[in-house]
């Protein structure tokens, strides 16, 4: 057991953490107040203001520093009292200096038993060093004593909570909203430690020695009034803790054994309670521990009761997550990963699976339930679903997290991350969580109150990043003009969101207003709205009253204004945007300068591949996502064709082919002798047999007597099974395969392929055959010069899935045959941006109906995968087509020149794969003319 | 009905209401008659080159009376097209589709005929072949030449189904060279046991120096492959991966289904559609469609 230290190594400790002038004695020194009227809000902000600096030295983590924080809290308890405070304020203030009396709450008498249970709750919370089991037991026991009752400790907790919390002000900048000040109220909630405490208190020299010592005597007793508090609190407390203590563990261990579990149990602990329900276990917490180093303390505190009563910790820890998840768009950068850090860490403490379960189910609260279209968004769901969404994406990532967890994160994930990617970090977690609520709040007429903790979590996730703010806002805006007849309450949304966008600064939402403009789907009365208040409050330089646009006005009207705003704000070419074209033209040049040399259908389709990647940077550009652009560009200027290389001369050869069914024929007079050449076999280093091995070692597999050496056989077959003689051996025996267990396996080893053997029919030896001869085929063409061409085929792969913004890290399914697919989902984008700009303009003799036409005539007649993505990718093209004309007037006939010059090509093309290359071209052709550096 | 029977009643059906399929009597047309009725083509009646393809069709499968009759069939095709006559131009496609060399051109002239004919309907097969059907035993059997095992081969391979069912997807040359391999197999040495007695070593056994323990013909990699091919298309077996597709010459080009693409494809120059001093040529303009 260590000493307490004594009044002087206490002088030193505050010195050390929190400079000289802190350790000058008195609470107001250490909390670096001024003697004098002070508010409870300002000696809890200078409280916390010391505990910011506490935690940013280097020896944050130390019992010293723990010291420091304990007198902290001991001070605050000092201060909060009003009677020790005036006695304190007059010992260490400067004459005259008296604290008036305490103002009286709104709403509540002064010394009404209310107001006294609101002082005593606070300074409570703060002998208690925040919301824990003790102060809560202690402002029950007093409330007890002075006949309340328990809706009435309730009722005080939430008005703290409401006077703390800080509140969105018209007019308020982000980081006055975060420390709760405003434009009016210039004061901050904590002054800054560095600025002297008080010019007019006086040296500790100049102190009159009688009036120091009356000062002193008030001081002891001060101090021993909140001593004795503390002693009877803490005697209760230690009287009772561990008794209670195993009580609570117990209790929370019938909840989560005895009860059945619901799908997320942390979610149902989470929910806040009535107030007729409210008890002092289940009370919501005070919104003001919310602040984010007392967060930061008590996930500490939690972790470190993990040991000793992790079900009571982890109640602890999904309060304190609750209140994070809450608040965490107020915080700073720093003091959230602080806090996440913290989560983490708790989680990576525990020891117990079914502890690590509550805690997850903790963290994931936020999240649960959202995948249900039928659940209403409540306002304060969505700061703290975001929050789980980004969290959960972090821990995610973790690669050493058991197979339970991330099944059980999958899981919570599933309404705030369909299709998440599995290496995202909390930030890009919690922009996909809010794009994923933003789009169910539009769906499900989320009012304005729900967008506005949206705009916050917006403000908070792209802080420093305007880009990523201007994509979120827009993303919504796009979702919320959807559709000609304004929905109710819809405008005033509209209103909020396009008023939270950088009007100034940043050019991204003026070129997203352009493009609203242009585009047909957005509807015009929300448009209408939406101009008129940019114009009415200013808020888009350049707009003037001569700029609005009538609610019944047509799409050549809108163009035009669009055209206006966009020459009033000369919205030119991004540099970026221009640079991926110059990189576009030159790929498209050097492809069809390659194109034009003679050479095998292998070489000349690498130009596909480094068209399909141009053509995709293209299309990033476009969406202003340039360093996928760029990447996407890099790739289609690098890529070389890769050749195979593992030619053999003799197609199922393999090495001393039939020297082992020599031996294996010489043995088969004993079992044993059987079994010593198949070991012989099964340790051979080459792992490719030839035929006559192969065929040898089949039949013993499928038909070797006695059972032993069959079982053995089997085994070793699987050990070469990639061999082509191998699956050979399987195909010649296909239709006569014995219906075992062992032997299925085999075949479904050398296929790939599971085999349906539920029918008693023998159907199951055709299917067999079949994937037999698929496999022999593959093995024996990727072993071939066109292996290549499967390496080919899965970087176009890669390239339409960039096109359609999926990285190449993403869990996208890349089987084979997924591309035809992906080439649909471009054309579907294209016909959709089409339609939204009016259609084609007349004389490209193309429409989507044709489009589409033409595209199912070509799947009616492609019988391979190969001409199946041909078919959709000339569908890509000739959207890209429509789209090209109906953005650029005047177009039309480049466009359809191009178009001409492909379906010659098409028609001349001697190969699928010609034709697969002539239709890139024809794309990249496309999008030199969209980008007005066509031909 | 299957698919391909309701087009072919329906070709029938247009071809009924044909003034005159074949010369009178029913008989082949003399050379004279032939020229007359050649010079008497015009653009401005596409059905007169549907009706006389018909009756050159009809009438055997002389190689020239074929190609006339397809001529025929393309300008039908490419002057109904001109002068938007539907009903002509899908009748022509679908006699083209009739007359086509292979599976591959067939579907693409049909479905060609139902996108300018919606009342042409889909020639489909509407069910996958069976397990027994012809085309499993010849794969089966195509298989059991490659093991060497031509004597049970044999059996499937000398039936007449065989040579029609290979002949939808290889040349006859093909088919008789499998009917050669069937003959020489199994190993006239070891008779496919893959060994034989040692004559150096009394009691021990060596490789039979005949098929080296591998019965059945030695492959290429390319025959290997055209083997599979043909038993894949047989069984109605897709490769999914491209390099597959390619090996098995799965990479000829898409053609749209698109009536401008006909003539070209056979190689036929759609401006000739007169026939004046035994040679087709560019009609005078009074006799084009305006």
């Amino acid at each position: 057991m260590s000493a307490a230290p004594g009044n002087s190594d206490r002088a030193s400790l505050t010195s050390m953490f929190l400079g000289q002038d802190a350790a000058r004695g008195g609470p107001f020194a250490l909390l670096g107040l001024r003697p004098g009227e002070l508010t409870d809000a300002q000696i809890l902000g200078a409280r916390d203001q010391r505990m910011r600096e506490i935690d940013a030295h280097r020896l944050a983590e130390t019992p010293e520093a723990d010291e420091v924080r304990l007198s902290l809290y001991a001070a605050t308890a000092q201060l909060l009292n009003p009677a020790i405070r005036r006695q304190l304020s007059e010992s260490w203030g400067a004459p005259g200096d008296r604290a008036p009396a305490p103002e009286a709450r709104p709403g509540l008498s002064p010394g009404s038993p209310e107001q006294l249970l609101e002082h005593d709750a606070i300074l409570a919370l703060a002998m208690f060093g925040g919301w824990n089991q003790r102060s809560l037991r202690h402002i029950a026991s007093i409330a007890h004593a002075r006949g309340l009752s328990s809706q009435d400790v309730a009722r005080t907790l939430r008005r703290i909570g409401r006077q703390r919390r800080p509140r969105r002000v018209v007019g308020q900048t982000p980081i006055q909203r975060r420390t709760g000040t405003s434009p009016a109220s210039p004061v901050a909630g904590a002054p800054r430690p560095a600025t002297p405490v008080s010019l007019l208190e006086p040296l500790p020299e100049q102190i009159d020695p009688a009036q120091r010592l009356i000062k002193m005597a008030l001081l002891v007793a001060g101090v021993a009034v909140v001593t004795l508090v503390v002693l009877f609190a803490g005697v209760y407390a230690v009287v009772s803790a561990d008794r209670q203590r195993a009580e609570a563990d117990r209790a929370a261990m019938a909840d989560d054994t005895d009860t059945p579990r619901s799908e997320n149990p942390g979610a149902q602990r989470l929910r806040p309670v009535a107030p007729s329900q409210a008890t002092p276990r289940t009370l919501p917490a005070p919104e003001f521990l919310g602040d984010p180093a007392l967060v930061t303390h008590e996930l500490e505190s939690a972790r470190r009761g993990l040991e000793l009563a992790p079900y009571e910790s982890t109640r602890r820890f999904a309060r304190v997550v609750g209140l994070l998840a809450e608040s965490w768009v107020t915080y700073r950068p720093d003091e959230l990963e602080a806090a996440n850090s913290g989560v983490e860490v708790y989680l990576a403490s525990i020891g117990s699976h079914d502890v690590a379960r509550l805690a997850l189910d903790a963290v994931g609260a936020g999240a649960v339930g959202l995948d249900d279209p039928a659940r209403a968004i409540d306002p304060e769901d969505v700061g703290a679903a975001i929050w789980s969404a980004g969290m959960l994406a972090e821990l995610r990532r973790n690669p050493v997290l058991d197979a339970t967890r991330r099944q059980q994160i999958d899981r919570l994930r599933r309404g705030v991350a369909p299709g998440g990617r599995r290496d995202a970090d909390f930030a890009s977690g919690a922009v996909l969580g809010a794009y994923v609520i933003g789009e169910r709040m539009v769906s499900a007429g989320a009012d304005l109150s729900a967008w506005r903790r949206w705009v916050e979590a917006v403000d908070a996730l792209g802080r420093g990043d305007e880009s990523l703010r201007t994509d979120m806002l827009s993303s919504m805006l796009d979702a919320l003009l959807a559709g000609e007849e304004p929905r109710e309450g819809r405008a005033e949304v509209v209103r909020e969101l396009s008023l939270a966008m950088s009007w100034r600064r940043h050019e991204g939402a003026r070129r997203w207003l352009v493009l609203a403009l242009n585009r047909e789907s957005a509807s015009r009365a929300m448009l209408a709205g939406l101009i008129e208040n940019l114009v009415r409050e200013s808020a888009a330089q350049g707009l003037d009253a001569t700029m609005t646009l009538d609610p019944n006005a047509t799409m050549r009207e809108r163009h035009a204004l669009a055209q206006r705003m966009a020459e009033t704000w000369r919205l030119g070419r991004d540099d970026r945007a221009a640079s991926a074209v110059q990189d576009l033209a030159e790929i498209a040049g050097s492809a069809e300068r390659d194109r034009a040399r003679p050479g095998d259908a292998i070489s000349s389709f690498g130009a596909a591949v480094r068209l399909a990647y141009a053509n995709a940077g293209a299309s990033l550009a476009r969406q202003e996502r340039f360093e996928d652009a760029a990447r996407a560009l890099e790739s289609a200027a690098a890529y070389r064709t890769q050749r195979s290389n593992r030619q053999a001369a003799d197609p199922l050869g393999g090495v001393d082919d039939g020297r082992w069914a020599l031996a294996y024929q010489a043995a088969s007079d004993s079992p044993d002798a059987r079994l010593s050449a198949l070991d012989r076999l099964g340790k051979r280093m080459n792992d490719r047999l030839g035929p006559a091995d192969a065929e040898t070692l089949t039949m013993v597999a499928l038909r070797g007597a006695p059972r032993q050496v069959r079982d053995r056989a089997q085994s070793v077959a699987a050990r070469f099974i990639a061999s082509p003689a191998m699956v050979n051996a399987l195909l010649e025996q296909a239709d006569d395969l014995p219906a075992s267990a062992p032997v299925v396996q085999l075949v479904e080893l050398a296929t790939g392929r599971p085999l349906d053997r539920s029918s008693n029919d023998g159907s199951w030896r055709l299917d067999a055959r079949r994937d037999l001869l698929r496999a022999l085929t593959e093995i024996l063409a990727r072993e071939g010069e066109g292996g290549a061409i499967d390496l080919m085929a899965s970087e176009i792969e890669s390239a339409y899935a960039l096109t359609l913004g999926q990285s190449e890290s993403e869990d996208a399914p890349r089987a084979e045959g997924q591309l035809p697919e992906a080439a649909r989902l471009i054309a579907l984008r294209y016909l959709r941006e089409a339609r939204s700009l009016g259609g084609a303009p007349p004389g490209l003799g193309l429409s989507p109906g044709e489009i589409e036409r033409k595209r199912r005539s070509r799947l009616a007649l492609a019988d391979s995968s190969m001409q199946r993505f041909l078919a959709e990718q000339i569908s890509v093209c000739e959207s890209l087509a429509l789209l090209a004309s109906a953005e650029r007037g005047g177009v039309a006939g480049e466009v359809g020149s191009i178009l001409e010059t492909h379906t010659r090509e098409l028609r001349s093309a001697t190969s699928v794969l010609d034709q697969i290359t002539a239709t890139e071209l024809a794309i990249a052709r496309l999008w030199l003319v969209r980008e007005g550096a066509g031909p | 009905m299957t698919g391909r029977a309701i087009a072919s009643l329906l070709a029938l059906l247009w071809c009924s209401t044909c003034p005159a399929q074949t010369d009178a009597g029913g008989g082949a047309i003399s050379p004279e008659r032939l020229g007359e009725r050649l010079s008497a083509l015009t653009p401005a009646s596409p059905a007169m080159y549907l009706e006389l393809g018909e009756e050159l069709g009809a009438m055997g499968s002389a190689p020239d009376d074929l190609a006339l009759a397809r001529r025929l069939f393309v300008l039908a095709l490419t002057t109904a097209i001109d002068a938007d006559n539907r009903a002509i131009a899908g009748g022509a496609c679908l006699a083209l589709s009739q007359m086509a060399e292979s599976d591959r051109e067939r579907r693409w002239l049909a479905a060609m005929a139902r996108e300018i004919d919606d009342r042409i309907r889909s020639d489909r097969p509407e069910t996958t072949p069976e397990g027994d059907d012809p085309e499993l035993e010849a794969s089966l059997a195509i298989t059991r030449v490659r093991a060497g095992e031509g004597r049970i081969a044999r059996r499937t391979i000398e039936s007449p189904e065989f040579r029609r069912a290979l002949r939808v997807h290889t040349t006859d040359a093909w088919i008789s060279r499998l009917e050669d391999e069937a003959r020489r197999w199994p190993c006239p040495e070891c008779r496919n046991d893959r060994f034989v007695p040692d004559p150096e070593r009394p009691g021990a056994q060596r490789l039979c120096a005949t098929c080296a323990g591998n019965p059945g013909p030695a492959s290429t990699r390319g025959e290997l492959l055209e083997h599979l091919r043909i038993e894949a298309a047989l069984m109605g077996v897709e490769a999914d991966s491209w390099a597959a597709q390619l090996a098995m010459g799965r990479d000829e080009p898409l053609r749209d289904a698109d009536p401008r693409e006909v003539a070209p494809y056979f190689s036929i120059d759609p401006k000739l559609t007169c026939w004046r001093d035994n040679r087709w040529v560019a009609c005078p303009e009074a006799e084009v469609v305006p």
